[in-house]
């Protein structure tokens, strides 16, 4: 079996997110929804949040077709306030391309690790090895991090302060010892990872549409 | 239609330019480990950030609720710029930090690499301004300060948050506001983490 | 082959003094060499002056002779061949791994070494599988213990078979369980034929497998000790801490998230008294501590009795909240006096605008107990203190914690370093088998040093 490979499953994504931005046809619109979220029926409950986070924003998206776009023909009457046909295609709308863009980021995400992706963009569309390297190391660092968060937020609560950062400040007396911290241990990787020839790296580019059998074994190998 | 085109010529444009003008830099591997660094941070704390910013909106409106919490959306582009201190790195820190954002499940999806790119561009801008001599305080918020254009532009087309013209302008000043506020704590952090 | 003639080193252009002054060392094919030598006499230095670093990386002052089999590493050529030719394996582990999985680890090195995509996997399976971690291949580094980031460390520098090896600190902050295996691994990658040079300061950890032992002091390379003492640890004669009223009591407490992972009975903790909580890495110990200061729940509450107290992160730096260390120490000054406070920090005239961050490692220790202190001076609870610490920069932790207890704090802390049992604990507890069972602090040291493959005379 063969499978698309990263940089195609990339160029799809960022095209249907960029045509959320564009389009202004609602049957377009509502076409590639459809589709998008129909990719990832399949695995839909390693993303159901992304699903309900949606829901939710949905709320401000209506709020905001009611205050901005209530013109032309009046519908239906809630609570003595006239809910006109503008606002309902300008929430449709909205809506849709919502959708649109959770569906196509959600695929793409279920279809590949970080580090495939890292790799694949590497090598099939050309990044430079140094910014594909940056994404890995990040995904490296991301439990990490999320436990040294943790550690500073019972710290805050321990002295009696905020668990979250609500002011500038706040925010500022967080990021500092998390990227201090981080600082350093970015700096000694970087130390390491030159002694392991990354300047040696010479990567052999190569486009390719889909991945065939081997090749998919090899690469996923690799793993998350 | 005419408007977005345009647009996507002068983004491009920029990106070329500066492109071009860095391409002398040499990156090492430690300043690419900081933007991987500074990537995770952003992307993870952007993620809850949603949720502060539409409490502050219910409570504040659009225009306080873009001045109070928009600039954190901006602070990567300062952040790794003060930390790693060559050109391009504001426009690597803020896109590497969309892309990492894209990758962990959200309901932005790639929506977060496109802003991202866009606001590290209009970053990159503050110190390419300044020759790439500077990256103080005063870059550093000019840096967050003028993402707000592009931001608040994509949102305008996604969401058709099109607002009356004098409206326009208090949001569009909330968020260069915002930016300028939150460049100023990215470098107020990126001093004492790289002294 | 490693060959070093009078070797000058030093991090700055504008300081001027070096940090190694002439060091020579010889090492031959196969051999296994020691580098030892007290913290501060410059042994980390000489390996980022020996593999280049210092010079093309930290922009440092290297000049003498460097040879590694051939190589010319303070070359620019020597530089960029190296690492086909040598593997070095740093301190720390969380300061070295790259990429998310051991696999993409392995494979990073080799390809960037030029090994194909295919012949890279294969070859990675292949060194996994030896070194223990096939299982975990495709998993997050993150899932690896300790011991296990250590070993992929190691595999990481060796997997494309260079023939000098050099690790720095290989044992630093590892139980002794993976103390252990870490000694295995050296003496087999010895008996394939490398050739091995190991910074330690705990050399009697690898007397087995050595060959030789370079001393390092004040900069200064020469004196080669053909034997490393280790003579059976006396029992100190030190000063017993008077305990005072009970500030901590513990009975019936399981601790755990969701899950039990550790079992209490009993335990407690006097004023002025210094208690270990023992165990290999993943025991449960810092899971203890956090459901004593309160920050997990327990999966079964039992009775917990204790005065206030304030846990103390592995991190010192996620204790500071403040931008200078005056702030910080006005906000700690609840259960002491600010003036009591800064009078114990014994850099405060000097420091006080400055921010806590830009300390250097040892001030900020002792402002982030200051810290605790401040808040708690019944009962503080410190996870870990001695990770990462080499002896010189323990000393300055006991100095720090004697202080405290001979105030009359009483102290709980998390360990798996005999040192920190042998010089510091008043008591100790032991995790056995999930539980917590009280022990003499110095026949467990001594066990633990057993564990770890010391051979006492």
């Amino acid at each position: 079996m063969s499978k698309l490979s990263v940089s195609a499953a990339f160029i799809i994504t960022l095209t249907l997110t960029s045509l959320a931005f564009i389009l202004d046809d609602l049957l377009a619109l509502a076409l590639l929804s459809t589709l998008s979220f129909a990719l990832t029926v399949k695995n839909i409950k390693k993303v159901k949040w992304v699903y309900l986070l949606l829901l939710i924003s949905l709320i401000g998206v209506l709020v905001n077709a009611l205050m901005f776009s209530n013109k032309g023909e009046t519908i239906l009457m809630v609570f003595g306030l006239p809910v006109r046909w503008g606002a309902v295609i300008a929430f449709a709308k909205v809506s849709l391309k919502l959708l649109l863009i959770a569906g196509a980021g959600s695929w793409f995400i279920l279809s590949y690790t970080p580090l495939e992706v890292a790799r694949g963009l590497e090598r099939e569309l050309g990044l430079p090895k140094g910014v594909s390297f940056s994404v890995a190391y990040a995904f490296r660092l991301m439990p990490l991090l999320a436990r040294d968060f943790k550690e500073i937020q019972d710290m805050r609560v321990q002295r009696g302060r905020r668990r979250i950062p609500l002011t500038p400040m706040d925010l500022a007396s967080m990021l500092t010892p998390l990227l201090r911290v981080g600082y350093e241990r970015a700096f000694w990787t970087g130390v390491a990872v030159e002694l392991r020839g990354f300047r040696l790296r010479r990567v052999k580019r190569e486009f390719k549409l889909f991945y065939k059998n081997g090749e998919l074994q090899d690469f996923s190998a690799v793993g998350a | 239609m005419i408007i977005e085109a345009i647009s996507a010529v002068i983004i491009v444009v920029i990106a070329l330019l500066l492109y071009l003008g860095g391409r002398r830099v040499r990156y090492t591997s430690v300043d690419y480990t900081v933007i991987g660094l500074v990537g995770v941070v952003f992307g993870v704390v952007f993620v809850p950030w949603w949720t502060v910013y539409y409490i502050v909106k219910a409570v504040a409106g659009p225009v306080g609720a873009r001045l109070a919490t928009y600039g954190l959306w901006f602070m990567a582009a300062p952040m790794a710029a003060v930390l790693v201190r060559k050109p391009m790195s504001a426009l690597l820190g803020e896109t590497v930090a969309g892309l990492i954002e894209s990758l962990i499940p959200t309901a932005g999806g790639f929506t977060n690499l496109i802003y991202g790119f866009a606001q590290g561009l209009a970053s990159e801008l503050a110190y390419a301004a300044g020759l790439y001599r500077s990256y103080g305080p005063v870059v550093s918020a000019l840096a967050g300060g003028l993402a707000a254009f592009p931001a608040v532009a994509l949102d305008a087309v996604l969401f058709g948050d099109i607002y009356p013209w004098d409206y326009m302008t208090w949001i569009i000043l909330g968020a260069f506001v915002s930016g300028l506020i939150y460049g100023l704590v990215a470098y107020l952090v990126g001093r004492v983490v790289r002294p | 082959m490693l060959r070093v003639r009078e070797l000058r080193a030093g991090y700055t252009t504008r300081s001027g003094r070096a940090v190694i002054e002439g060091a020579s060392l010889e090492v031959g094919d196969g051999e296994v060499a020691l580098l030892t030598g007290p913290s501060g006499s410059g042994k980390t230095t000489i390996i980022l002056a020996i593999t280049g670093v210092l010079k093309f990386l930290m922009n440092g002052v290297v000049s003498g002779v460097v040879e590694l089999d051939g190589l010319n590493p303070l070359s620019p050529e020597g530089f960029s061949k190296l690492p086909a030719e040598v593997g070095v394996v740093l301190q720390d582990p969380d300061k070295q791994i790259a990429m998310p999985t051991p696999m993409g680890e392995l494979v990073f090195t080799l390809e960037n070494l030029g090994y194909s995509t295919r012949e890279a996997v294969e070859r990675s399976i292949r060194v996994l599988g030896r070194f223990g971690l096939a299982g975990k291949a495709s998993q997050h580094v993150e899932d690896l213990s300790l011991g296990e980031k250590r070993k992929l460390t190691i595999a990481s520098a060796i997997v494309h078979e260079p023939g000098l090896v050099i690790l720095d600190e290989p044992t630093a902050s590892l139980d002794p369980w993976s103390t252990r295996s870490v000694v295995e691994l050296v003496s087999s990658m010895k008996k394939s034929g490398s050739t091995i040079l190991v910074v330690e300061h705990k050399p009697f950890y690898f007397k087995s497998v050595a060959d030789k032992v370079f001393a390092v002091e004040k900069g200064r390379v020469g004196r080669v000790e053909p034997d490393i003492g280790t003579s059976y640890p006396r029992r100190n004669e030190r000063r017993r801490r008077s305990a005072g009223r009970t500030v901590l009591r513990v009975e019936d407490l399981v601790a755990g998230y969701g899950q039990p992972i550790l079992t209490v009975e009993e335990l407690h903790v006097s004023e002025g008294e210094v208690v270990a909580v023992v165990g290999p890495n993943g025991s449960g110990k810092t899971t203890l501590l956090k459901t004593i200061a309160g920050f997990i729940k327990p999966v079964r509450q039992g009775r917990v009795e204790k005065a206030s107290c304030f846990y103390l992160p592995q991190h010192p730096d996620f204790t500071f909240i403040s931008t200078t260390v005056e702030k910080e120490l006005r906000d700690a000054a609840r259960s002491v006096g600010f003036s009591e406070l800064a009078s114990l920090f014994p850099w405060f005239e000097q420091a006080r605008r400055a921010n806590p961050f830009t300390l250097s490692h040892g001030q900020r220790r002792w402002l982030a107990n200051l810290v605790a202190y401040g808040y708690s001076r019944k009962l503080i609870l410190m996870d870990e203190p001695s990770t990462g610490l080499d002896d010189n920069m323990l000393r300055e932790l006991e100095r720090i914690v004697d202080t405290l207890a001979s105030r009359g704090a009483g102290i709980l802390v998390s360990t798996h370093d005999p040192r920190l049992l042998m010089d510091l604990a008043d008591r100790a507890y032991s995790v056995e088998g999930g539980r917590l069972v009280e022990r003499d602090p110095v026949d467990l040291a001594i066990e633990m040093y057993r564990v770890a493959g010391v051979r006492f005379e």
